[in-house]
């Protein structure tokens, strides 16, 4: 008998041009550190990137974690709040000036994002940006998307599994609504049925 | 624009950056050859680890560890619920913990990590396990000063805190 090795089912990456990141840096003052929070896996690409700038960058992979919460916790009428209590748990100092939720947003319910806007705006300040890529598309990838930044318009695209799921296709009123003191200040629509939102806390 | 710490207003260029160059070795291992003490495997010790030589760790270590003028590897079979101070620090195993790099700090991708990183460089390969946060700042005496809420939004229960919210700026 022969093994086979297991058949890579991931999907070629490709460059991208991004409106969204271009604007949540390009409006962003030059004379100060930052405080940027990457709701995206630990990558390479990413902390090479900010490396540039004076910036304290904490990475907090959430969907993974999320996704590990989730299945050891049995629900109950307030699991969200507790969940994403948990989760979101940063120095009481911390506050965060960038928030960098990728494509996040595709992967929760109403309630989920609800939950997780909530949390995320004990953290926030007035002016405290988040970016947030949200697929408009009948159906995403399986599991969010890898996003290694390249330049501050150029990203890498990395779809992880060619396996897919139903996209929840967010309103943009249900957006609005849940968001909160987030506004939108930028939206982009891109060629690939992506809405790039660069969202300001008020 | 952002400030950027080497060349003042540039953006960085839009070439796509160059993958790393590929070590002679395997990255799963330590460079052999190099004198540095060893805490072997089946090593467990418990407090604080303080010396003059590099270290690699493979056993398993509990407290602290300070070699500031030295590098400290924690190897892939390396268990440490410690802060680790060290001149250039390279993690292949497990940390839970700060680590304060004088030089570097470099998280392979067999490593787990899970606390903070202080370094002015650190690298950090895909594949890397890695929850916390990367202080790049470069002026800490500023940067320490915190960022000051303006924030009327509910801190969820369990992180609740007596405190007052306020306003202002972090430059």
């Amino acid at each position: 008998m022969t093994l086979s090795a297991p058949r890579d089912t991931r999907v070629s990456p490709a460059v991208c041009k991004s409106l969204g990141l271009h604007a949540l840096l390009d409006r962003v003052r030059d004379d100060r550190s930052y405080s940027i929070l990457d709701l995206g896996p630990a990558l390479e690409a990413n902390v090479r990137f900010w490396s540039q700038f004076s910036c304290s960058l904490n990475i907090h992979d959430f969907y993974r974690s999320f996704r590990q919460q989730k299945a050891a916790v049995v629900p109950e009428e307030d699991s969200e709040e507790t969940t994403f209590s948990a989760l979101l748990d940063f120095s009481d100092e911390e506050v965060f000036d960038i928030i960098l939720a990728w494509d996040l947003f595709n992967y929760l319910d109403l309630r989920e994002l609800e939950a997780l806007v909530r949390g995320l705006s004990w953290w926030c300040r007035r002016g405290t940006r988040l970016f947030a890529l949200i697929s408009s598309l009948p159906k995403i990838s399986a599991s969010p998307m890898v996003f290694r930044i390249l330049n501050c318009e150029q990203m890498i695209y990395e779809i992880p599994t060619q396996a897919t799921r139903p996209c929840p296709c967010h309103l943009p009123r249900d957006i609005a609504r849940l968001m909160g003191r987030f506004k939108v200040s930028r939206s982009f629509l891109s060629r690939h049925g992506i809405q790039e939102y660069v969202f300001v806390f008020e | 624009m952002i400030w950027k710490k080497s060349d003042g207003d540039n953006f960085p260029t839009q070439t796509p950056m160059q993958p790393p160059p590929q070590p002679s070795v395997p990255r799963s291992q330590p460079p052999p050859g190099k004198d540095r003490a060893l805490i072997g495997p089946s090593i467990e010790i418990k407090g604080s680890l303080s010396g003059s030589e590099d270290l690699l760790v493979e056993g398993r270590v509990e407290g602290k560890i300070e070699l500031a003028q030295h590098s400290v590897t924690i190897g892939t079979n390396g268990h440490i619920k410690a802060d680790i101070q060290g001149r250039n620090i390279i993690v292949m195993g497990e940390v839970e913990g700060n680590i304060f790099g004088s030089e570097q700090i470099v998280l392979r991708q067999s490593s787990t990590v899970q606390g903070n990183l202080v370094a002015p460089r650190v690298s950090l390969e895909d594949g890397a396990n890695f929850k916390g946060s990367v202080d790049m700042t470069s002026k800490p005496a500023v940067e320490a000063k915190p960022l000051l809420r303006d924030n009327t939004a509910m801190k969820p229960p369990s992180q609740q805190l007596p405190r007052q919210d306020k306003t202002g700026d972090k430059a």
